[in-house]
């Protein structure tokens, strides 16, 4: 799959930026700025602070490195790292299954359709901001599916996709505790940086999860991501 | 039957198979096949008209150690059957080793599967993988209860088993609508936080698997969402349609008693959508 994300121009000299020039399309990708609808969803999160099993700094931390770590850990990096190898290959049929797989192992109905919503409009501006070619089309567009062809199209290193898609799960939920908690921004931003460093020491452990593996058990994140569906007053789509 | 030689001292290894028709002539479910023993025996079956209600018997009403069930249940084309067991089911108390209960359950088109065990409950040191496969061909329907004690809790044990794994993949006409994996290791690193809720003792869960046609779906979990969701102190429930035709309706409770106080309200709300709910299965 061509891309064209722009190179370090060469004046035969061996840049030693060139190495590095998958850093500019992880940034961009990564970014909060970019139309993928992020900022309408919470993840959940918002049904969580409904039920008020979070309600302050000191509990959205727990959430963030207890409850979404877990989850980033069981199904999302394991996904984009299966995501990253099968784009690689070029093994369609992989990239089809790990997509039905990805939706299946969403609790609640809100939680599968953003994680489609967002990883459709991923794919979409990739198409139409990187991709030279037709992209594959899935049954479902699953983010973690999505950010793993987006990478390995990139040539983003497939640590780099992990990276990518943990910080945009955890500056997502950060930026919606904005609205749902008594939080400041400096404080998220610190419970963003603590959460980032704690998930880096598992992304080894991500690359080589077996199917078998993948799945968790959450029973009031997903309680709460599904009374979102039928609140009487909501903020965000999920 | 087939009994294999105990691997360990004291276990079994059961492979245990029950298979149901439609019988045209006579208008009814049969029970066709029934391999059954070691770990697992069958009840007499009786009709509630026009399903087949059966219990599942487990002898020691448990597992123990390097103890194996296998449970193939086949629900053939138009079969209408509902399953319970008579009690609890138990993971006894196993210092080492692990017991495996694999579970598969087929139904064909038109069929209806009402499963509704008891709780289970993990002993203080058990451990127990728990995997389970559901496939739906075409129009069939179920509704499939899963629930879960912390532990012996009139012992003292709440969350004392050493490890629970539990799989459950649900699949419709070939293709996977879920897939679930709770690990829980009250011991480990890894924890026993996901069955705790703050300000709880304990934690009972249970999930209920509703799958019939789109309509009937949709009203049902829409009905069960309003006594799930309700407000109370002692329980929080969700409801969710994941698939126009699955469904599912989770629960936890700090209390045996509220969880089945929910389930049984629940059940007898979702039967209002899907009738074949509503066979008795004779319990006291």
């Amino acid at each position: 799959m061509a891309t064209t994300h722009p190179q370090p121009e060469s004046d035969g000299i061996e840049d030693p930026l060139n190495d590095f020039a998958w850093i500019a399309p992880l940034l961009h990708l990564s970014d909060s700025a970019l139309p993928v609808g992020a900022y309408a969803h919470s993840a959940g999160l918002e049904g969580v602070v409904q039920m008020g099993m979070v309600r302050d700094a000191e509990s959205l931390g727990r959430f963030l490195m207890r409850d979404v770590a877990h989850s980033l850990r069981q199904i999302d990096l394991p996904l984009v790292a299966k995501a990253h190898a099968a784009a690689l290959d070029a093994r369609e049929d992989e990239l089809a299954r790990l997509d039905r797989l990805s939706w299946a192992l969403r609790p609640s109905r809100q939680i599968r359709e953003a994680t489609s919503t967002i990883g459709r409009q991923q794919l979409r501006v990739y198409g139409e901001t990187w991709s030279e070619e037709k992209l594959l089309t899935l049954p479902h567009f699953q983010a973690p599916v999505v950010i793993g062809m987006i990478a390995a199209y990139s040539d983003i290193p497939v640590r780099g996709a992990l990276l990518s898609l943990a910080y945009q799960t955890y500056s997502g939920l950060v930026q919606a505790s904005l609205k749902l908690l008594p939080v400041g921004p400096q404080a998220t931003q610190k419970l963003l940086h603590e959460a980032l460093a704690g998930i880096l020491p598992h992304l080894n452990d991500c690359l080589n999860r077996s199917d078998d593996e993948l799945g968790s058990f959450n029973p009031v994140w997903d309680i709460a991501a599904s009374r979102h569906e039928r609140a009487p007053a909501r903020m965000f789509l999920s | 039957m087939s009994l294999s030689p105990p691997a360990a001292s004291g276990s079994l290894q059961s492979d245990v198979g029950i298979e149901f028709r439609h019988d045209d002539d006579r208008e009814r479910t049969i029970l066709t096949r029934r391999k059954a023993g070691g770990l697992c025996h069958i009840g007499k079956p009786y009709w509630n008209d026009p399903v087949l209600s059966l219990q599942l018997v487990n002898p020691t009403a448990g597992l123990f150690a390097n103890d194996e069930l296998t449970l193939s249940v086949d629900v053939g084309d138009h079969a209408k059957v509902a399953l319970t067991s008579p009690s609890a089911s138990r993971y006894h108390t196993m210092p080492r080793g692990r017991a495996e209960l694999n579970q598969r359950f087929t139904l064909g088109n038109g069929s209806w599967l009402d499963y509704w065990p008891e709780i289970t409950i993990p002993h203080r040191d058990s451990d127990v993988r728990q995997n389970t496969v559901i496939r739906l061909e075409a129009d069939s329907s179920m509704v499939f209860l899963d629930t879960l004690a912390p532990g012996r809790i009139a012992h003292g044990e709440n969350q004392q088993f050493r490890r629970l794994e539990t799989i459950l993949e649900i699949h419709r006409d070939g293709e996977q609508l879920v897939r679930e994996r709770c690990v829980l290791e009250p011991g480990s690193p890894h924890g026993n936080w996901q069955l705790s809720v703050p300000g709880w003792e304990v934690c009972y869960y249970a999930a209920i698997w509703i799958s019939g046609s789109e309509t009937d779906t949709a009203k049902a979990v829409a009905n069960a969402a309003k006594i799930a969701e309700a407000e109370g102190e002692d329980y929080h429930g969700g409801a969710s349609l994941l698939h126009p035709r699955l469904a599912v309706v989770r629960l936890v409770a700090n209390s045996s008693l509220i969880l089945r106080r929910l389930t049984t309200q629940l059940r007898k709300q979702i039967s209002t959508d899907l009738p074949l709910l509503k066979t008795d299965f004779r319990k006291i």
